[in-house]
């Protein structure tokens, strides 16, 4: 069971990498093989921006506006069943909304220039500036590096921390850096990794990352939530 | 003497005194004669299984379908298609088309001059020696009560969706619609010659949206301006409609360029077939998959709803509805595959299953009711027995007995007299008073169907007649109005002694004050629209009041003493009283005089939701407590505890979804954020965006107007009820001075 505390902690550690490079374009990534829950994941690190009151764009390529909406709703209550205490009131879920958007793109029709109209419809009629985008199910091949590297410009010119998904395949052994060969590329780009790695019948998270803490960042999955959390002390 | 029963699951019982035998066999629509007598070889048995599988044939060949979809999608194209190529009528006319006759079905002059779909209309035609009631229901989410009675007596349905637009809020709306009454569906592409027409997109969204299991039975012939027809994955041929109006139907081998994708997508069709069918998967393996096989494992999909199939076609150019209407005789279910059910008032309010089987009892739903030139018009379904012209029938809700008068059958705004409503069919009666909802039955069975959903008014209007002969004029049509339809009410504002009639949205309330007008030549005058709004506590309260009136006369006299908290329903009561301090007698007094409290605020005096009150003391008089003095008690309590309470006022929010080409989303998402909106999200959906938002119905007012002017006329939105939820300080108060306002006016 996870406590107070090691929400907090989890909270703590999110933002700093967070706050540490959004003026930058900060890029995150959560890296996991098909089905381990990397959506779930993001959408836990979205829940923690949120209750910070941040403004969180999430922008899904492969669920529609209701599904997202449902990821939202299961991970709350899965957050909730393991602090065993109530996180989002009616009043603090109500807030949550009002700071959360979502843009859902076919992933044949995902191109930066399109992403970036969008995002200017809301930030020039006043009606929403992200703080964090998360964007899920963008693949990543040959074809996509130049789509990773615009998105970067665009992060670095609103100031914004991205996170992405991205799906890593059972026959591609993580033997270089422990990370999908077709991410290798991509690597410089990002500035914290969460590396989801199935081994045997546990799960490890190892958290890449420059970004300096005062104490070491230890993470596991929670089997029963499939959340990250930080260790029990 | 004998006895048949037929069960939902095609099993017959049988049992025959004369010979002692009583036996049960399963067989369907195609079971041979042989096989069955093979299992009855006894004489009456035989005889009276000839004649009953004669029956059964009949029912099994019979359908009743309703055609639902997103506003706009072509549902009255497709049934007016529909009867064309059954030949119920013998020219097709558009829903605006420039002849300005309309389609049958919109046979209102309001549906054709505004080419929406108000009311459903029923119709009935045979495709194939199949009997099929077809009931075309209105698109647009104000006349949703339309959708629900339609699908409440339904065996089966068609979702039409727009192969540009794909699976829209009202589709969604109305596929939670057919699984609340469990209406197995097929779905059928509509449009394919638009330009962006997407088909394959659209069931992918009918997987992932509406979470079907959706599978291809066609293929498309070219796209957009190029459509030109078919391919049958299942007989594996190129479908062609040639003719005038599409009705010769060229059938030729798949073009060689699209060989390869029919059989990939034939191959996905019978991998997804056989999970409902052991034959099926045992001939796939065997590679001898044959047409009624693969039929067979669709059906069973179907029928047990996991699985959708997906046809298409373009019926404004006349492609595909032959095909379709093949495939509701193929894989919709007859009226006996359908498990209905009633509650019996006899058996502890348990539920039955209905046989349909025309010897059991008659149990026969009303389900709609019109109001035409000979006098009411009842719409009924037969679930079980059979409903005769001369029947003396029993209404179960008032107990009262019916002789049936005349029974006809529907054909959009026309009627055929007819002898019966067989079992399992679809008809009408005239000449019977009933409400909507009531249950017939052939004897004092208290046997009564389940009723339907049916959602709350959202928005008020307030009306006037202009002068005394169109007062009584108003007066007929309200009561018309309102019996026709659960989702229209009629109040009137004590103070203002205004007439106020509530609906489902501005467009419902539109079309009944059009209807006063037209078909009452009723003058009136509208005012503003209201919303319903309701209050609600947010804290906590104690109460302790004292009701005492002992100065003269009989005296009253009781305390009563507790608390009141916010709570998720809309109301409860809890008895927590110990050691008799307010007498068992007068606890019941107390609550209705709660209950008196939650119809109108002592606040802003709007309806009270979400309260739970809770009484734990109290005193009473020998001679001075009775129940009226508890009752005063209790009410006195409630306004005491409730100003403490911190209420609030909670207005309706709506789930608007506007569509809307790309260009538009930023300035359709300010008219939205300027409308108190919180925008959810926007869906890229290629040549157009889709934005969801909730936004409150109070601001709504008028944005059609707002809506087109933005966006070149190019964009269109849907809303329909969200949740209640509190209303800004500033709104409150705002509500508030309109309230005083409204009343000083009232007085004056």
């Amino acid at each position: 069971m996870m406590n107070n505390n090691q929400t907090d902690a989890m909270q703590k550690i999110l933002d700093r990498i967070v706050e540490k490079k959004r003026q930058d374009g900060g890029f995150g990534a959560v890296i996991a093989r098909a089905g381990v829950g990397k959506t779930a994941l993001l959408v836990q690190i979205a829940l923690y921006s949120l209750l910070e009151k941040k403004n969180v764009l999430h922008v899904s390529l492969k669920d529609s506006i209701n599904k997202v909406c449902l990821w939202y709703d299961e991970v709350s209550n899965k957050i909730e069943r393991l602090l065993r205490s109530p996180q989002f009131s009616p009043d603090i879920w109500d807030t949550i909304l009002m700071h959360r958007m979502i843009m859902t793109f076919g992933e044949d029709r995902f191109d930066t220039k399109t992403f970036h109209e969008r995002l200017s419809d809301l930030t020039e009629q006043g009606i929403f500036y992200p703080q964090l985008i998360i964007v899920d199910g963008l693949m990543i091949d040959g074809q996509n590096i130049s789509i990773f590297e615009d998105m970067k410009k665009l992060a670095r010119e609103l100031n914004v921390f991205m996170w992405f998904s991205i799906q890593s395949h059972r026959h591609e052994v993580a033997e270089i850096h422990h990370l999908p060969p077709s991410f290798i590329p991509l690597k410089a780009l990002f500035d914290a990794t969460f590396h989801v790695i199935p081994k045997g019948n546990t799960i490890d998270i190892q958290l890449k990352t420059q970004i300096d803490f005062d104490f070491q960042p230890e993470f596991v999955l929670d089997p029963e939530t499939m959340l990250i959390r930080t260790p029990t002390v | 003497m004998c006895y048949v029963a037929f069960k939902p699951d095609n099993c017959m019982w049988l049992a025959c005194e004369q010979i002692n035998c009583e036996k049960s066999l399963t067989f369907s629509a195609n079971s041979s004669k042989k096989r069955i007598f093979q299992s009855f070889p006894e004489k009456p048995a035989r005889n009276l299984l000839s004649k009953l599988i004669k029956m059964k044939h009949n029912i099994q060949k019979q359908r009743n379908i309703g055609i639902s979809a997103h506003i706009d999608a072509g549902k009255t194209t497709l049934t007016e298609r529909v009867l064309f190529y059954t030949k119920r009528i013998h020219t097709i006319h558009d829903v605006k088309g420039k002849d300005g006759v309309g389609a049958t079905m919109d046979f209102m002059e309001l549906e054709k001059e505004r080419g929406i779909t108000i009311t459903s209309a029923a119709t009935y035609c045979k495709w194939n020696q199949f009997e099929i009631n077809i009931i075309d229901t209105p698109g647009h989410v104000d006349f949703t009560i339309e959708v629900e009675r339609a699908l409440r007596v339904l065996d089966g349905g068609i979702l039409v969706l727009c192969a540009v637009g794909g699976v829209q809020s009202q589709s969604i709306t109305v596929d939670q619609q057919m699984s609340r009454y469990n209406v197995p569906c097929i779905a059928f592409i509509n449009k394919c010659d638009r330009n962006g027409a997407n088909p394959l997109r659209v069931k992918d969204q009918l997987n992932h949206k509406l979470g079907h299991n959706a599978v291809m039975l066609q293929l498309p012939i070219g796209l957009e301006a190029d459509f030109k027809g078919v391919i049958d994955l299942i007989a594996m041929k190129a479908i062609f409609f040639e003719g005038a109006n599409g009705e010769e139907r060229r059938v030729t081998e798949i073009p060689d360029d699209m060989i390869q994708t029919a059989l990939e997508y034939r191959e996905t069709l019978i991998d997804e077939a056989s999970m409902f069918s052991d034959n099926l998967t045992e001939a796939a393996l065997e590679e001898q998959v044959t047409e009624p096989l693969l039929i067979e494992g669709i059906r069973n999909g179907t029928l047990s709803k996991k699985l959708t199939p997906v046809l298409m076609g373009s019926a404004y150019k006349n492609i595909g509805v032959q095909a379709l209407l093949d495939a509701i005789t193929q894989l919709l279910p007859a009226p006996s595959e359908i498990s209905n059910r009633a509650i019996d008032y006899d058996n502890n309010n348990q539920e039955v299953v209905l046989e349909t089987d025309p010897n059991r009892p008659l149990v026969a739903l009303a389900f709609k009711l019109e109001d035409g030139p000979y006098g009411q018009l009842t719409y009924i379904r037969v679930y079980q027995g059979e409903l005769n012209k001369g029947d003396t029938v029993f209404n179960v809700r008032t107990g009262k007995k019916v002789k049936i008068g005349r029974v006809i059958r529907m054909h959009a705004d026309q009627m055929e007299d007819i002898t019966k409503i067989s079992t399992g069919s679809i008809g009408a009666l005239f000449g019977i008073d009933c409400a909507s909802g009531d249950t017939f039955t052939s004897e004092k069975v208290q046997l009564s169907m389940m009723s339907m959903f049916v959602p709350d008014p959202v928005i008020s209007l307030s009306i006037k007649a202009k002068d005394n002969k169109s007062e009584i004029q108003v007066s007929k049509a309200l009561t018309r109005f309102t019996k026709e339809d659960p989702t229209f009410r009629v109040t009137t504002n004590t103070e203002t002694s205004e007439t106020l009639i509530s609906g489902m949205g501005e467009l419902h309330l539109e079309v009944y004050v059009e209807r006063m007008r037209r078909e009452y030549n009723a003058d009136v005058e509208v005012g503003q629209p209201l919303v319903a709004y309701r209050e609600t506590i947010t804290k906590r309260a104690d109460f302790n009041y004292t009701h005492k009136k002992q100065t003269g006369g009989a005296g009253q006299f009781g305390r009563v003493a507790g608390f009141m908290e916010p709570l998720d329903e809309p109301f409860l009561f809890t008895n927590k009283i110990v050691g008799g301090s307010i007498p068992t007698q007068y606890i019941s007094s107390c609550e209705k005089g709660f209950k008196d409290c939650i119809n109108k605020s002592p606040v802003y005096e709007f309806p009270i939701t979400g309260v739970h009150v809770v009484i734990n003391d109290g005193a009473s008089h020998s001679v001075d407590s009775s129940e009226m003095a508890f009752r005063a008690a209790a009410i006195g309590a409630f306004n005491e505890g409730y100003k403490r309470a911190k209420p609030t006022i909670l207005e309706p929010v709506m789930n608007v979804v506007v569509e809307t080409p790309p260009e538009f989303q930023g300035p359709v998402m300010s008219t939205l954020n300027q409308r108190r909106g919180m925008i959810v999200g926007s869906q890229d959906q290629g040549s157009y965006c889709s934005i969801e938002s909730k936004v409150p119905l109070s601001e709504m007012f008028g944005y059609s107007t707002v809506l087109r002017s933005s966006t070149q006329g190019k964009a269109q939105f849907t809303m329909e009820f969200d949740s209640y939820r509190p209303v800004p300080v500033s709104i409150a108060e705002q509500i508030k001075k309109d309230l005083e306002l409204s009343k000083k006016q009232a007085k004056e």
